[in-house]
């Protein structure tokens, strides 16, 4: 559906030159939702205004659902964006429109009726059917998302872009936007585009990702893959942004001490690599290979239904049977990474 | 009434009648060169901004062009611009005196003024809904027209306010040279000869007249703010 070869921005600035986006190429089938994930400055809004051509690439090609807008003229770019929707960090309504005026702005040339029609079923859609009369001035962050959305749906779009949709709002609306989002990928089949700097987000909804550093793709693919088995820096750091696995670093330099090592004892961290982590794993060890074991942190989250994580856990009763119980493990995919000996 | 103010303003009350038509002579100075301004200075004011580095229809050339028109003729004071454009009032409308010699000075001295509060008032627009209406396919005509000047109502209104305000100010000053209005008659009797009465009451009349201006665009740009 979007297809991206080659693509490079270049924003000149006085006598200096940005490369905000540098050699792109990425493919996005239709009726998935993918992720763009970065810090800020890693390029990725650039890369998605690209997408529509809010920004025109200095080089490459850009395919949305087969034709090369790269190559179409003003008049006929325009025409495409209507089946291209986007929504934005900071909602971007027309605080002169009502709810209902900003729904229809797009619908410009229908006939009333068809207009009323869809406008009245996209507010529905948006569960926003009585806030039609209603400003954007007088709506919660979450309820202005919504309206962007019920507008950015208007023309029936193939695909929707996400500009940092939910980095303005609360964890709460965040998770009932990210919803509505699937829901509408699931029942209008919009291939959707997610550009995000929150795990959370990328977690939740997305199939596949894309990490992006300094104006670059540097990993990507299937969420679970790229997460379970991060092989960037950047990456990794995402992934520990969500995870409490990361906090054992500050327990053991906490001058408290609140993890006590007794000689012996081995303090370790299991990473889940692969979809299979339904067996029951530390009962298995304690029986199995004899080990005492206490579980520090734990960390598991569900991603495309399936769990990623890990945990970080004293295990105990000497070396050779801690060693087995490891080579164990990793037959079973699971990474067990030695974080300090008693 | 008639009697009251014969007794505390008998010079003003002897000439009720050149009042009545001064006052009438400006709303009509006002009024005609308000409207000629309004419906080329908001034009202007959107070039002026569209045209900008990074506007919707981004010239370089047209907006350093129109830019230096503006400013050039805002920097002359209104008593020389008004002087200097008797000629072209004369070949224009046939005359530079009265309220018709009048309109060509005053809508040479509105316009630029007029086209930099618009100018402004559409830079308060958030660049977030440019976005937005390009995202959705729009034009930049449909985007001038259905963004910019709609959701500029406010500013634009505060805008218009002000330059009304200034061009009452401007025919009191056209009034020195031969055009009627209120200026003239408080030029022609409460400085002239002398008659304090007709000075103060005509400056009155203009605050009046500017404060019911300002009242009225304060509350329309108040409505018109959601």
């Amino acid at each position: 559906m979007i297809r991206l070869e080659h693509v490079s921005k270049r924003f000149e600035a006085g006598k200096h030159t940005v490369e905000a986006v540098k050699d792109v190429t990425l493919h996005i089938e239709q009726g998935k939702i993918a992720g763009i994930i970065g810090f800020s400055g890693a390029g990725k809004s650039t890369l998605a205004r690209c997408i529509n051509l809010l920004e025109r690439p200095t080089e490459g090609k850009v395919i949305v659902g087969g034709a090369e807008l790269t190559a179409l003229s003003e008049r006929q770019l325009r025409e495409k964006r209507k089946k291209i929707g986007m929504i934005f960090q900071h909602f971007n309504l027309f605080a002169s429109r009502t709810v209902y005026g900003n729904v229809a702005y797009p619908l410009k040339g229908k006939s009333k009726k068809e207009i009323d029609q869809k406008v009245r079923s996209l507010l529905e859609l948006v569960g926003l059917a009585d806030k039609a009369e209603a400003y954007p001035s007088q709506l919660s962050g979450g309820q202005k998302q919504r309206v962007a959305i019920a507008r950015a749906l208007a023309n029936d779009p193939e695909v929707l872009l996400s500009d940092e949709a939910t980095s303005a709002l609360d964890p709460e609306t965040t998770r009932s936007i990210l919803r509505l989002l699937k829901e509408v990928n699931r029942t209008l089949g919009v291939t959707i585009v997610v550009i995000t700097h929150e795990m959370q987000v990328i977690k939740e909804i997305c199939g596949q990702v894309y990490v992006m550093e300094g104006g670059q793709v540097v990993e990507s693919g299937d969420v679970f893959q790229v997460f379970a088995s991060p092989r960037q820096a950047v990456t990794r750091r995402f992934v520990d942004s969500t995870s409490s696995l990361s906090r054992i670093r500050e327990l053991l330099d906490d001058p408290a001490r609140p993890i006590q090592l007794h000689p012996g004892d081995w303090l370790l961290r299991l990473n889940y690599l692969e979809r299979s982590t339904s067996e029951a794993l530390i009962s298995t060890l304690s029986r199995q290979f004899e080990l005492d074991i206490n579980i520090l942190l734990g960390s598991i989250e569900l991603i495309d239904g399936n769990p990623l994580g890990g945990l970080v856990v004293i295990a105990g009763g000497g070396h050779d049977k801690i060693t087995a119980a490891a080579d164990y493990l990793s037959e079973r995919n699971v990474l067990v990474e030695v974080i300090s000996h008693g | 009434m008639a009697d009251l103010l014969n007794q505390i303003i008998p010079d003003v009350a002897a000439r009720s009648d050149q009042l009545w038509r001064a006052f009438w002579e400006t709303i009509q100075m006002v009024g005609i060169s308000g409207v000629i301004s309004l419906a080329l200075g908001v034009p202007f004011g959107v070039l002026l901004f569209t045209t900008r580095e990074g506007g919707i229809l981004q010239n370089r050339p047209v907006n350093f062009i129109l830019g230096r028109i503006c400013d050039f003729f805002r920097s002359i004071p209104f008593i020389l611009l008004a002087m200097v454009l008797l000629g072209l009032s004369r070949l224009l409308v046939g005359t530079a005196i009265g309220v018709r010699g009048a309109i060509i000075p005053l809508v040479f001295g509105t316009i630029p003024f007029l086209g930099r509060q618009v100018e402004s008032a559409l830079a308060e627009v958030p660049a977030g809904l440019i976005e937005a209406a390009q995202s959705m396919g729009s034009s930049p005509w449909e985007i001038i027209r259905r963004v910019y000047l709609r959701e500029a109502v406010p500013g634009i209104t505060r805008g218009v306010t002000i330059t009304i305000v200034s061009l009452i100010n401007f025919t009191a000053v056209a009034g020195t040279i031969g055009a009627g209005g209120l200026g003239n008659f408080a030029i022609m009797y409460g400085h002239s000869k002398h008659l304090p009465q007709i000075l103060w009451t005509v400056i009155l009349i203009i605050v009046i007249l500017v404060s019911a201006v300002q009242a009225a665009g304060s509350y329309i740009a108040r409505k018109a703010s959601h």
